[in-house]
This record gives structure tokens, sequence and C-alpha cells, in this order.
């Protein structure tokens, strides 16, 4: 018993002086000959030849998600650039691709702190992020997918170094104009809103009638039914449909899950509702595969260019080529972790040779219009942290023969931007 | 002290068509010895359960000391003076013979408590172990007092059982067959130890018993129960003499 | 009027769904006393191997499905009967809970090691279509089924027809019923138990089978999650039905399914009372059935006539350990703290540091299941709600007065125990079953109706909590918050101790083991035990403030859903629901465990690519372990842990304590020579069933001095 738990304590106290990171290295060629000499540096993670990144993402987790395609696209990004001789003198490396399990998120960001050795964290996919706050207060730079509140910074604590995809800016329950405007595109004038009683959900749901309220007007739509009551898990959408159908409702929005909205869509079918859905997080092809056929003529929208584009930016381009020859799959997972790589490498680029983490980090905080190379419609990093961009960019998309279409916006750009200070559906130049 | 220590008037029990007790009135004294007879599904413990409020009686009344019963749990029935055993023994797992009769000890006197246990241990103290050392002698344990209660013998276990129901320091005291399962020797002993009880303390006693020479003994009167029905009742002699309890119970040999 | 009735109309399909479920639950409880909670986890297991043969290998669908229902089932049930519910006929009703509770995490894991991981997005149906919503009937009206729905309503009804006619006409549902109540008693009359047993099984686990396949396509992927979220509604019905009538049990199914029907269609669905009552219904039905539905017959363990046979089990090594020993232990064991400690301090990094904290914290929490199940013998399954009380308590203190956080964690845990008391006054009178149901229904309802709330959560973002300052120290260190975690470990320990050999633990002793009899001494039971809950509730909710303090937030989806509260209780209790050192062991387990396991299978791997200069055997050989069979040997290991626990129902710490023990007085003892002989008591011989420790009575101490200080 008490012997018992000195074993245990004693294999704990081993353990750290044996081993250093976990898991896999980087894929590709990592050549030392790199194109230029480094400076040497004292930073953590920097070797002469390498920098070194870790990540964590919620590879286990009970929902099925597969957070784990993040890692495969920030290996990709770093194989394009290492492929050209890297960056400042080095090769990019993820050393740790650490799996947070949902619950020890705080516990995997200590880990890359402390025992990983890392220059920068990223990626970050995870479903929960109580290991924010360690991050912040190591100053070290971070990339993410903003899935999470703590992304976002406020006036007394702005969080500069952590990084989200597209922005750290969360603005969960505020009025936007990319769902109006679809309702406008599509025609649809009567709109049914649905959501779970988890905060998450609900906000979301009361963010959609406020934004209806404020552009509907002009869309030509008006929310005509809402219930932001249903039970997490429910696979019975009866009532609520019949409601709707009486109510004529012609598009349903929704914050619910993937399980939700395939049931959702599924009763309309059944009762012969001719409602399109608004659909919030399903940009998986896998899913229309199995489903197309329900989802006929829905919307959604990204916050980056589809990857149907048919024209394809140069980053598109890129992300295409070397996801594959990585062996990642496509798809919006291993896309936020190149966005990620992404940013890094620019940060790091724009650092220069005496780079610190520092440096990197007011290096991007000083970007006004960060595209990717074309996969953004510009990212203004001088407020991203703590506030929404005046103006906001959305890539619309539509479900046609069970594929997604992009909807090309006014004038034939890939996004469509509006003016949020304007208050109206106004298409604007970036 | 006028009038009965406990008295139950008409019990009346059924389960769902069975009729356990039908009209069965008992009355006890204080420091009476009486026992309660007959074949077995008689309704004897049923007759206990109601009176110690295990079960609760369809019709009837229970009063001790002039008091009715009838709202009361049974926990709170022992606290006012009943204490019993079991016909099939119900010992306490995980602690010694000296644990069960000090945890009676201490619900009697209401020791303990959170303050108590985290501020002043609790330790036995030395009133206790007096208390519990009178009544383990009585019952013949003393040298088992630190053996857990349940890996005693049958025998050695009724006597924990009987011991632990004298520290409630009981005015009223059911015994469920205690002698059931013991040899003959030990049934002697047990009989001798309620002898005591009895005489020496004054406690009233109600026995439930197959042992006919342990309640010709004993008691001064009993009742005898056929199919929950109450046939004879008086001074022991002359219900053990009566022929409807021999055609019923005793046969026709004794 | 109409529209109520065409509401209500709606709901049958999803009542059919949750009587499904819980006459599963009921006929599995009625056949072998058990109340199996991992019914979900082995009808996800059937779903997940129809989805490969039908959609990965497309077998066609009656093979399919025989292979899923009629062979994968059964052979499921009849391996967990075989291996470990064998063992458990005669305990408790917890330790058969906390088994399934097990199961429910295992059987998962089980088939991901055994099918693969990848995801499984529409399933295919029991019918001859490939989707569900591809046959429609009848239309044109408003009210629609689809073929999932049918077939549900179809076997739902079959199902129920053909149990009543088992039980009812058949001689086998009398024997089911027989060996349940008592198997030696059932055996004198000429049933053959062990047969008997295993046909219960299989018959139950055919039906969770049936279920996991028929209910699969209600989701657009395959998940156990998913079923287990079902199964936990339809308890309500399970409760309706007594736990023993399938009739009245599908009634309360079908009437669950109306009553969330028309509630969702009439209440208006942006008031507060939709928010709160409609996502909480089937567990607040579940709630107010276990409190007022007449007649709920006692799950206290059956009466079996024939228990006595049976050796008594183990006494608890507490009891029969010499006074010296205890201190010397006592004693060894602050050393060993001490010791540790400084090696954490000095030795470890952040990260395992914070493992061993967090480990420390939960070693708290399942202090407070010490008191609550172990001594009280209630099985709380809400334990992790209340925890959750005192961090919210915590968080919205210091947020909204700006107090010390060590005050608000003292706060915090009185709010906590102020919930407990509640709770426990309507709760303690229910036993066994119904009690660990009626926590759960707590916990649900907690989750779904209080926890969005932004007054007690703070709503979509959680709360943060900043470390105490105390005098110069600031615990913002993590050695120092270690050392104060470990302090009130120790506080709490000594409180737990000394209730547990207090007057206190007594009364509760004597209520677990014999509630008549303590009440025939005049302990009240009810008194006794909601004192006891209301304790553990105070020391949950003190863990769960020093949890907040730690990760420096509340964040319920984190430290406290209420799936997390069902593992501790099995890990507990699997350890030794009564002892502190397996409630700290337990605690450091939980989260030291995985995170060695996987550095232990990367580490090779790690040293191979570092040290590019090894000799190539030693290469090879180290790169030959594969990162996941971590996960393997993880079930491996819980498997023989789940067969010990089968055996040994005391807890396996405590068992491994008393041999420990026992070995230990033998020896010194023998070095001492017979100290005279004492009065030897025959012991009634172990019957050939028993564990393989026998009674501690009988080890060694047949002609030991018992006079010994004791």
């Amino acid at each position: 018993m008490a012997l018992a738990a000195a074993a245990v304590l004693a294999a704990v106290a081993l353990v750290p002086a044996c081993g250093n990171s976990s898991s896999n290295s980087s894929g590709g060629g990592s050549s030392t000959t790199a194109g230029g000499a480094a400076k040497p540096s004292a930073e953590p993670g920097v070797t002469d030849t390498e920098i070194r990144v870790g990540g964590v993402a919620s590879v286990t987790n009970p929902l099925g998600g597969k957070y784990d395609q993040a890692f495969d696209g920030v290996k990709a990004y770093f194989d394009m650039v290492n492929s050209e001789g890297g960056v400042n003198g080095r090769q990019l490396k993820l050393v740790s691709e650490r799996d947070d399990k949902v619950a020890s998120n705080k516990d995997e960001v200590r880990g890359l702190l402390e025992q990983d050795n890392v220059f920068a964290v990223l990626p970050v996919a995870t479903l929960l992020f109580t290991g924010a706050d360690e991050l912040v207060a190591a100053g070290v730079p971070t990339f993410g997918w903003t899935i999470n509140p703590e992304w976002q910074g406020s006036a007394d604590n702005p969080k500069a170094n952590l990084f989200g995809q597209a922005g750290s800016y969360l603005c969960l329950g505020c009025e936007q104009p990319a769902v109006p405007y679809i309702a406008k595109e599509a025609g649809k004038s009567k709109v049914g809103l649905l959501g779970y009683a988890v905060p998450q959900s609900s906000q979301c749901v009361d963010g959609y009638d406020k934004s209806f309220t404020k552009y509907g007007d002009e869309a030509g739509a008006s929310v005509v039914f809402k219930d932001s009551s249903l039970s997490y898990g429910t696979t019975d959408f009866s009532v609520q449909v019949a409601k709707m159908k009486d109510a004529g409702v012609d598009m349903v929005v929704t914050c619910i899950d993937t399980n939700g909205v395939v049931g959702l869509a599924k009763e309309l079918k059944k009762q012969d509702v001719k409602a399109i859905q608004y659909l919030p997080n399903a940009y998986d092809q896998e899913l229309l595969d199995e489903y197309g056929d329900l989802f006929e003529g829905s919307y959604l929208y990204t916050s980056f260019l589809p990857l149907e584009s048919d024209e394809p930016s140069q980053g598109m381009k890129d992300y295409r080529k070397w996801i594959e020859k990585a062996g990642g799959e496509v798809g919006e997972n291993s896309l936020v972790g190149w966005l990620n790589a992404a940013l890094f490498v620019e940060g790091l680029r724009k650092a220069g040779p005496d780079f610190t983490r520092q440096k990197v980090i007011d290096a991007i905080n000083s970007e006004t219009d960060w595209t990717a190379d074309g996969l953004l419609s510009g990212v203004d990093w001088t407020e991203s942290h703590t506030q929404r961009t005046n103006i906001s960019c959305s890539a619309t998309l539509k479900v046609v023969d069970s594929k997604f279409q992009p909807v090309e916006g006014p004038g034939g750009t890939p996004f469509v931007c509006f003016d949020l200070a304007s208050g109206t559906l106004e298409a604007v130049r970036q | 002290m006028s009038g009965p220590l406990l008295e139950a008037e008409a019990v009346s029990k059924r389960f769902s068509g069975i009729v356990a007790l039908s009209d069965v009135s008992l009355h006890v004294a204080d420091g009476e010895f009486v026992a309660v007879i007959g074949p077995n599904g008689a309704g004897k413990s049923t007759l206990f359960n109601c009176l110690s409020g295990v079960l609760r009686p369809d019709r009837g009344t229970v009063t001790f000391r002039g008091r009715s019963l009838e709202r009361l749990r049974p926990s709170a029935r022992a606290r006012l003076g009943i204490a019993r055993t079991f016909q099939r023994i119900e010992l306490f797992g995980g602690m010694t013979v000296l644990d069960h009769l000090l945890v009676a000890d201490r619900a009697r006197t209401r020791r303990g408590g959170l303050w108590s246990d985290l501020f002043r241990g609790s330790r036995p103290t030395s009133e206790e172990l007096e208390r519990c050392g009178i009544v383990l002698e009585l019952v013949g344990l003393t040298e088992w007092a630190d053996r857990p209660a349940e890996s005693l013998s049958l025998g050695k276990g009724r006597l924990v059982e009987l011991a632990r129901a004298l520290m409630c320091d009981p005015a009223l005291l059911f015994l469920d067959e205690p002698s059931s399962g013991l040899d003959r020797h030990e049934t002697a002993e047990m009989s001798a130890t309620l002898e005591t009880v009895s005489r020496q303390h004054g406690t009233a006693i109600v026995l439930i018993e197959h042992d006919v020479p342990m309640v010709r003994r004993l008691a001064e009167r009993t009742y005898v129960l056929d199919y929950g029905q109450l046939i004879a009742d008086g001074p022991t002699e002359d219900v053990l003499g009566d022929e409807r309890v021999r055609v019923a119970y005793l046969g026709d040999n004794s | 009027m109409e529209t109520l009735l065409e509401n209500a109309v709606r709901g049958i399909p999803t009542g059919c769904v949750f009587a499904l479920l819980a006459v599963g639950l009921v006929l599995t409880y009625k056949t072998s006393g058990v109340f199996n909670l991992a019914f979900g986890a082995q009808a996800y297991a059937s779903a997940a191997v129809f989805y490969v043969v039908r959609k990965d290998h497309e077998w066609p669908l009656l093979w399919a499905a025989l292979l899923a229902v009629v062979v994968v089932g059964p052979a499921i049930g009849l391996l967990l009967e075989r291996v470990l519910f064998r063992y458990l006929r005669t305990a408790g009703s917890m330790a058969k809970l906390v088994t399934s509770l097990g199961l429910l995490i295992a059987i998962p894991e089980v088939v991901k090691l055994v099918l693969g991981d990848e995801s499984r997005k529409n399933p295919p149906p029991l019918w001859y279509v490939m989707r569900t919503d591809e046959w429609l009937w009848p239309r044109n009206t408003s009210i629609v089924l689809d073929a999932g729905q049918i077939a549900t309503i179809a076997a739902t009804v079959t199902v129920v027809v053909a149990l009543v006619l088992l039980f009812r006409f058949s001689s086998l549902g009398l024997r089911m019923r027989a060996v349940v109540e008592s198997p030696r008693m059932a055996e004198l009359n000429g049933v053959d138990s062990e047969r008997v047993s295993m046909t219960s099984w299989m018959l139950s686990s055919l039906l969770a089978g049936l279920a996991g396949v028929l209910l699969a396509p209600l989701f657009a992927s395959l998940n156990p999650l998913d079923l287990f979220t079902l199964l936990v509604a339809a308890l309500a019905a399970t409760v309706f039905g007594g736990l023993t009538s399938i009739p009245l049990t599908f009634a309360g199914g079908l009437l669950l399914g109306v009553l969330q029907a028309v509630l969702a269609g009439s209440l208006p669905t942006d008031s507060i009372l939709a928010t709160g009552l409609r996502p909480a219904l089937p567990f607040l039905v579940l709630f107010l059935l276990l409190l007022f539905r007449p007649g709920l017959r006692s799950t206290r363990e059956v009466t079996d006539p024939l228990a006595t046979v049976e050796a008594p089990p183990p006494a608890p090594v507490a009891l029969v350990r010499p006074h010296w020993m205890t201190v010397g232990t006592r004693a060894f064991g602050a050393v060993v703290v001490a010791l540790g400690l400084a090696a954490c301090w000095f030795l470890l990094d952040g990260y395992w540091l914070g493992l061993v904290i967090s480990g420390i914290i939960l070693g708290i929490i399942m202090m407070s299941l010490i008191v609550v199940v172990g001594m009280g013998g209630m099985l709380s399954l809400c334990q992790a709600a209340l925890a959750a009380i005192g961090a919210f308590g915590t968080a919205q203190l210091v947020a909204a007065t700006g107090m010390s956080v060590l005050g608000a964690i003292v706060i915090g845990a009185v709010i906590a125990a102020g919930v407990g008391a509640l709770l426990a006054v309507p709760v303690v009178r229910l036993d066994g079953v119904y009690l660990a149901l009626a926590t759960l229904a707590f916990a649900l309802m907690f989750e779904s109706i209080f926890v969005p709330l932004s007054w007690v959560s703070g709503g979509a973002v959680p709360l943060s909590v900043p470390r105490p300052l105390i005098g110069p120290i600031d615990l913002a260190d993590d050695r120092w918050f270690l050392l104060f975690a470990v302090l009130c470990a120790a506080a709490v320990s000594a409180v737990v101790i000394r209730l547990r050999e207090g007057t206190t633990g007594r009364f509760l002793q004597a209520l677990q083991t014999s509630d008549v009899a303590a009440a025939s001494i005049g302990i009240s039971g009810r008194r006794s035990r909601v004192v006891a809950f209301t304790v553990a509730a105070a020391i949950a909710g003190f863990g769960g403030g020093l949890m907040a303090t730690y990760v420096g937030q509340a964040n319920y989806q984190s430290s406290f859903p209420y799936l997390i509260g069902l593992v501790w209780v099995a890990l507990l209790v699997s350890a030794g629901a009564r002892s502190v050192q397996a409630a700290v062991l337990s605690g450091l387990f939980f989260f030291l465990f995985p995170a060695i396991l996987t550095r232990l299978f990367t580490f090779p791997g790690n040293w191979v690519e570092s040290n590019p200069d090894a000799p190539s055997w030693v290469a090879s050989a180290l790169g030959a372990i594969q990162p996941n069979w971590a996960q393997s040997v993880a079930f491996i290991l819980f498997g023989i842990g789940a067969i010990t626990y089968a055996k040994h129902p005391e807890g396996s710490i405590e068992a491994q304590t008393a041999t420990s023990v026992g070995a230990i007085v033998r020896w010194v003892e023998r070095r001492r020579g017979d100290a005279g002989t004492g009065p030897s008591d025959p012991v009634p011989p172990p019957s050939p069933e028993v564990t393989d420790a026998p009674p501690l009575a009988g080890t060694g101490r047949p002609t030991a001095d018992s006079g010994s200080p004791g």
C-alpha cells in the first residue's frame, strides 16, 4: 500500500530523466545543408540547423473528430518551406504531436513548454483550451484553431501571442451579415432557428436572431420560428419541423452538431418541407458523400478560400500539392494546420536572422493584411486579438449534387465582404 | 406504575392474500417473562416485527407505557427502551464483539457525532468499557471480546446479539428463538443467562421459542399462536397442558 | 387540442426507442441481478460489427444481422458472465453496478482495438434500404414514419410480447428469476444455475445487440457515447416499471417519449421553463419517480436463505491488525509521503508536477467517496457534480467579491454541503440501485439545468480562478501548490479516518451490514446517512474548489462532466472504498498512468532516433515497439483489474493489504513463538467458491494469543 505509493512516485521521478520529446518528427528529407548560414541563437527550440515546434490536438475525442489532421497540415507546409532551404538558415521541424484527450489540455501544454524544448506551439486543435493561460504567461508564439473562447483577448489581457487561423476574436452571439446575406442570395424569406440548451449553442442562436433583426429587412428574410431548448443529443425533430412547416419556413439556420443536422434534414424530407439549411460546421465531403441529397441547395460559409474554388490561389495550389505529398487528407482540419504554419513562417521571415519569440510575435502583430498567399481574405493582426475587423469577409458555398460549390461574391471574387459599421448588406471591396 | 408495560390490541397483518396475524392481543408487565410459542409459520416473528416497528400492522394498536407506537420507526422504538434479537442472526460485519457492545452503548448515550469524533476522539472511556465488561461477563463472552463477531460460531453469535440488546438497558426485550441452532449445553447456558437478566435486572422479556423445557422454566405466562391466531394464553403450565395446544403444536406425548 | 394529440403521436417512435433500451435494462436486472449500465456499450459493439461487415465488406443484410445480433451479442454476454459476473453473484448490488461501470468504459476501447478507429458515417439500417429515410409511410400526412422508426416500433412490441410470454408461461423464465434470488437454493431444486445464468446473459446481450443495430441509424455516425446518452434518458422508464415489470417499462418508455414531444410542442420555445425543463425532462422524471413511485421493491441485498453457507467476508485489515502494526504503518506512510514530496519538489518538471498535483486533488475528492460509498454504503454517482458546485462557488465568489481564494474554497465547500444535505434528505431512504440512480439523475439534472446558467458556471466562457497567496508564498508556483495540496489531503484524510474509526463510522458500519439490527439498538439510519452524504459533499466541494484553483478555471467540461464521476466511483471501489491509501493512489493513478504509459511506448522510438549509432540489434528491438501498443496494454491491465475486483469486491488494495498484513503478523508471531493458546473457535469451513484469501480469522491465528493488545 504505502509501498505501492513509493513505487509510483519513484517511477514518476525516473521517467523525465529519460527521453525527451514524444512521437514522430516531421516528414520529408531534412537536409542539413540549408541555404545561407544561420546566425547562432539562444532561443529555446532553436539549434544551428533547426527550428523546432510542437503542437497539441484532441486526437482522442468522444465526438469522432479528426483533429490530428492539423499536424499533417503543419508538416506539409514545413516540407514545402524546407525544400526551398528553410527559414533563417534553418529547417523547420514538428517534433511533438501531443494528444490532450480533451481533458488534459493544460497538462499537455505544460509538457510542450517544459519538456519538448520548442520555439513555438503549433498547431493547437483541441476541444478545450485550459492551457491558454500558460501559453500567454510563457509568451510563446502559439497558433491554432479558434474553436474555444480562450483565444480571444480583451483590453487588459490582449493575449497577443495567441494566433487563430483567421484572427483570434470569436464573437459568439454577435450580429453578423454573412447568414442574412445567404438568405438573400438563396431567395429565402422565412427563417427557422434551432439550437441546444447548451450556452454555446443558445448564444449562437441569439446571435443569428440579432443578425436577422439587423439585416433582415435588407435580406428580405425574418425569423418566424426559434427554438433553442433542444436537448443535446436529441434524435427527434418531428415537433419542431411540424411547427416550422406550419410557419412556412424555407430556410433553417442551426447551431447544432452533425448528428442533429442530419436528423433535422431527414425530418425535413419526411414531412416534405421545402427548406434549405444553413450548415454551421459541415464542411466535410465525407458527410456529403453519405447524405448529400438531404442537403441539396443548402449553404455554408468559410473564412478561408473554399477547397473547391475554380481559381485556386497560389496558396491553395501549394496546399494541395504538399498535403498530397505528405500523405495527408485535403480538408478543413489539415488546412487549419497549414494556415497556422504559414503565419508562423511569415513571422519568422519578418523577424529576420536575429529572431526571438517576441520578435516573431511583434512581426505578426504588425501585419495588416495577412492572406496566407490567397487562402484568406485578409486578416489585420493589429486588432484581431481583441475585436472583430470592421470588414467582415466570408466565402459562400452551396451544396449542389452532393458537392460543395463555391458561390462567387459580387465582382467574381471568392469572398464577399461587408462593412460592419455600415449596417447594410452592401458588399464592399476589401 | 399502573397498566402494562407493553400492550398490543387486536393486531392483524396480511401479506397480499396470506393472513399472517389475525386479531392478536398481548400484554407484558414490567419485569414479566412471557413466551410466545406455536408451529412454524404461525406468525410469531411477524408479531415481533409488528411490535418492534419493522412491519406496520393493518389493524390494531400497540402501546408502550401507555403511549402509542404507531408512528414510530424501529429506531425510535428502540430508544424508548425496547430491544430485540433476530431469528436469523443479524450481526454487524467488520466489528469485534466489543465493538458491537460499544456501538449499542453509544447509541443509547447519544455519544458521538461529527464534532465529538473529530475533536474528542472516540477511544472507549473507562466507564464504557466497564459497562461492556459487565454485560460480557453476564453472557460469558469476556475472552472473546476482541474477536470479529462474524467469525464466531452460531451459539456465540447469539450471545453477542443478546449482549448487544442488553447494552441498550432495555425495559423490554424481544428474543426471537435464541436457542435455535444451539446444542444442549449452549441452550442451558442461554437459559441461565436469560433467567439472570430477568430476575436480577428486572427486564421484561417476550420470548419466542420451540424449546418447551426452556419455556417451562423461564416464562410466567405463555401465548400460543397457530395460523396467525391466538389459540391460548395464560400461565405457562396451564397453557402447556391445554388440549388445543397439544393438538396444534405439542403433540400428544408431552 | 388537435395539435396536442398530433404531438403526442409524434412522440411514440422516440418512446419506443426509450422502451427498447429500458426493457433491455430491466431484462438484464431481472435475470442476473445486475443493473447493467454497459448495455449501451454492448449495443455499440454489435452495431460496430454490423457496420463493418455490412458496409466495409458488403455482406448481405441477413448474414450481417445474424452475425452482429445473434452471434456477437450473446457471445459478449457469455464472456462477461463467465469471466466476471459469475464471481459476483453473491456480491452486493454495489459491486455489480461498479463492474458494469468499468465495462461501460472498456467495451468501446476493445471495439476500437479490434475493429479500428475510423469514423463510421451513416450506419446502415436493419432494413432493406441504404438509409432509413428512403422509405417513408404513410405519405402525405403530417405524421410520417421512416423505415427505422417502423422497425423500432415493430421490434419493441415483439420483444415485449416475447418476454412477457417467457416470464409468464415458461419454466425458463421462472428458473432465471430463481437463480437471481438464490443460486444455491435453485441448485438444490435441480436447476443448473450456471447454465441458467449463462442463458440469462446471452438473452439480455442478444437484446443489447438488437438495440444497437436498430438504433445506430438514428445518428449520423457510430459513436458509443450517443447510445449511452439515449440509455441514460431511458432510465426513467425502468423505474416506472419498478425494475421488474416488462409491460410497465414499455409503457413508461412510451409515456416518456410522448411527454417529451408534447412539452416540445406546447411550451413556448423561448421561455425559461422550456430551456430548463425540456433537456432535463428524462432525468427529472427519473428523479421524481424514484422519490414518489409507490411500491419500489427493495433492492436491498436479496435475502438468500442459504447466504450463511458462505464464509463471512474477510474482516477489514484495520480491524484485525495489531495496534503496533497500525502505528508502524502510519509512521511508515508519513515517511513515504515526506520522501515522495521531496522527490517531486526537486526532481520533477512542470509537466509531471502538474499531474501529481491533479492526482492529489483527485485523491481528496476520492476521500469524499470513502465517506459516502465506503462508510455510508451509498453508491453516489454525483460526486463530480458536487465537486463542480464547489468549483463554481469558489470562482463566482472570487469574481464577485474579490475575496481570498482560500476563503472562497471553504465557502464553496459549504455550499456543496448544503446542496448535498438537501439532496440527501429525500434520497437516503432509497436503497441500492435506486439510490445510485437518484444520484445519477441529480448529476444529469445539474448538467442540463444548472451548468448552462451564467450565474452558476459563467455560461459559454468558463470563470477563471486565481492562485492564492499565503503570506509571502505565492501558490502560483506549482511546487508550493503541491505542498499545499498535500497538506490539504493530509487534513482531509485525518478527518476521514477520525470519522471512520469514530462513532459516526461505527454507526454507518452497523447500518451497512444490518440496518434492521442497527435500528433495533436505536441508530437512526436516515440521520446517519444524511450526515455522511453531507460530509462527503463538503469534501467533494472542497476538492472541486482546489481543482479549479489549480487549473485556473472552473471548467466543467474539462474537470467535472458526469461521466467522469462514474469513472471515479469505479476506480475507487475497485481499489478499496474504505481505504485512504486507495483514494490517494487511485487519484494519482488516474492522472499519471495514461501519461506514463504513453511515455513508455514512445520512449523507445525516440531513443532510437536520438541515438543513431546504437548497435543495430538494440535499434531494431526497440524500434519494434509501437506507440499504440499502449492502448492494448492499458486494456489488458484493465481486464486483469476487473477480474481481480470481481473476486475481491472489498477492493484490491484492501485485499492486497490484508494478505501482506497477514504475512507480516505470521512472521512476527513465529519469531515470538507461541505465547500460550487462547480459546480456539471452530470456524466454518470456507466454501469452495470463496476467494483465494481465506478469512483473516483463519490465517495463522488458530493458536495465536488472542489476548494480544487490541
